[in-house]
């Protein structure tokens, strides 16, 4: 990747208000820079290049956050630079169960080593296993929907590379809530890692959910 | 942004400088700005660029229409010092000449020279 390609993604992290004006000024500016460096010669003269461009990102960075902030407010500044709109949020308040039960049953884990929450809830009838497997599957599952459904209705999705640094940074909203749809998917299917959440969710849900079928078959 | 919500800084004091002897573009205005101070301001595109921001926004620079070297790239964008601008340097630069006057009548400034003469 050569070093225009570099800085094109590095200064993605600014606000993209900013962005539109200045994006091409501040190319313009890098490569006569970068050029100069160049001509000097030396893995040297590049390192300190580089050093002063990143030193140069540390210091405006924050300086234009806070710029668009006291411009803007922190709501527009999420919804239009990180795609953050109302399913997003929706979709978040639906994961909050899941990291809820999960969240609790760590803490038992290390304090009781045992599974509280989930192993209570599950065993207190014969139902309740795959009802809490289903609820604790199907919000993320939903949650996901919306954060997907959140990225196709925003108009940089069509017009930008999705998994491009520009791509990622206008659908981070929805992006983040499809990663934890797909972490939380790992986390139960690696669950040997993961004992606590793996066995009290899919061992006790799936398990209830076969001893419900092979019940029902046998009746 | 209000205009009254800029602040002087060193960096923006240099490039209101560099501007105010003719219209620049960006390169321009950091290769002068580093070299009128004797290097002890140095710029960045991300820091020269947010300067830039802050003062058309105050309207004290602005963008120029005409490109002092026509065989430049046509990309580059020039700047221009305004009205505005140019009231606003004078008076900063006023103001400052008056604290350096003070400093010289009280004789603090050069203290450092006359001492290494000792």
């Amino acid at each position: 990747m050569s070093a225009n390609k570099i800085y094109n993604n590095l200064i993605e992290l600014y606000p993209s208000k900013y962005l539109r004006h200045f994006r091409s000024s501040q190319l313009q500016l890098f490569t006569d820079l970068y050029l100069e460096e160049l001509d000097r010669g030396g893995t040297f003269w590049l390192a300190r290049f580089w050093r002063r461009i990143l030193k140069d990102l540390f210091i405006s960075l924050p300086s234009e956050y806070h710029d668009e902030l006291r411009r803007d407010g922190p709501q527009k500044i999420l919804k239009n630079q990180f795609g953050v709109d109302g399913f997003v949020l929706a979709a978040l308040i639906l994961l909050i169960p899941f990291f809820l039960m999960t969240g609790f049953d760590l803490i038992f884990r290390a304090i009781l080593h045992n599974a509280a929450v989930t192993n209570a809830l599950y065993s207190s009838g014969y139902w309740t296993g795959p009802v809490i497997f289903t609820i604790a599957m199907g919000l993320p599952a939903l949650a996901a929907l919306l954060g997907l459904y959140s990225i196709s209705r925003r108009e940089e999705a069509t017009k930008i590379r999705l998994l491009s640094a520009r791509g990622i940074k206008s659908n981070l909203g929805g992006l983040a809530v499809v990663a934890v749809f797909f972490g939380i998917l790992v986390l139960l299917v690696g669950h040997d890692y993961f004992p606590c959440v793996g066995h009290s969710l899919l061992n006790q849900g799936l398990g209830n959910f076969f001893n419900i079928l092979r019940d029902c078959r046998s009746a | 942004m209000k205009t009254n919500e800029l602040q002087i800084t060193a960096p923006v004091l240099y490039i209101l400088l560099t501007l105010a002897i003719k219209d620049r573009h960006g390169y321009e205005i950091m290769k002068e700005v580093e070299a009128s101070s004797g290097g002890k301001v140095t710029l960045g595109p991300g820091t020269l660029y947010g300067s830039i921001k802050r003062l058309l926004l105050a309207g004290y620079i602005k963008e120029s229409k005409l490109k002092p070297d026509a065989n430049d790239d046509s990309r580059r964008i020039y700047y221009h010092l305004t009205k505005k601008g140019r009231q606003m340097l004078g008076g900063e630069l006023t103001r400052l000449s008056r604290i350096i006057e003070v400093a010289r009548n009280e004789s603090i400034l050069g203290t450092e020279m006359r001492l290494g003469y000792l």
